[in-house]
């Protein structure tokens, strides 16, 4: 493999990882969330119903009902909710790019393209990935988890293994 | 020109990541696999 090449496959494999980075935030955000709403409605009809047959731990469940409270006030201060709408529509735009070109990886490995040609397809990449990042996350910045990397990295791995080794 | 540049009001501008790529992303630890049958560049088999 030549210089470029190495480098088109190591910004590919970036890609890759990022695709799928994008896409355990998106599930684990989407967990929070569900898991949050799901607490919400059940404090608000449960806990009701609970108090008034268990009046002896009234304590308890007026707390679950404040609790309930305090989380539906600071709910629309959360950021999952335009996280994943953010997560949602960069992961569909990176899925594109990231097929777009994988494909092109194929012109690459068979030695029909050109030094140039191979470090101007590097470029692109790069360009409409930031383009992506900056549309989304300009404002909800996206936390950095180190954990989710290492299992994107995983899994990208399996995934070259597979198709190209 | 140049001189406004270095005057930024942000000592560590020069510092930061430039790109929102990075900011968002954190960037690879390991190498990928190398991938089988890989042919030189075209122009590079020329040579």
């Amino acid at each position: 493999m030549s210089e470029e090449q190495e480098r088109y496959w190591q910004e590919l494999y970036d890609l890759k990882v990022h695709v799928s980075y994008l896409e355990i935030h998106l599930l684990n955000s989407e967990s929070i969330d569900k898991k949050i709403n799901i607490f919400l409605s059940i404090a608000s009809s449960g806990s009701i119903a609970s108090w008034a047959i268990w009046k002896e731990y009234e304590f308890i469940w007026a707390s679950v009902i404040v609790l309930s409270q305090f989380i539906n006030a600071i709910k629309p201060f959360l950021p999952y909710g335009a996280r994943i709408k953010s997560l949602s529509k960069a992961l569909r735009e990176m899925e594109i790019l990231s097929l777009e070109y994988e494909e092109k990886w194929f012109y690459i490995a068979n030695g029909e393209k050109t030094e140039e040609e191979i470090h101007k397809l590097r470029f692109e990449i790069k360009n409409k990935k930031q383009k992506i990042i900056s549309k989304y996350f300009s404002k909800n910045i996206l936390p950095t988890n180190k954990k989710y990397l290492e299992e994107a990295e995983t899994l990208v791995q399996e995934h070259i293994s597979n198709y190209y080794n | 020109m140049s001189k406004d540049k270095n005057n930024n009001t942000n000592p560590y501008e020069g510092l930061k990541p430039s790109n929102e790529s990075f900011k968002n992303l954190p960037p690879t630890k390991q190498k990928p696999p190398v991938p089988k049958n890989v042919k030189p560049p075209k122009d590079a088999t020329k040579s």
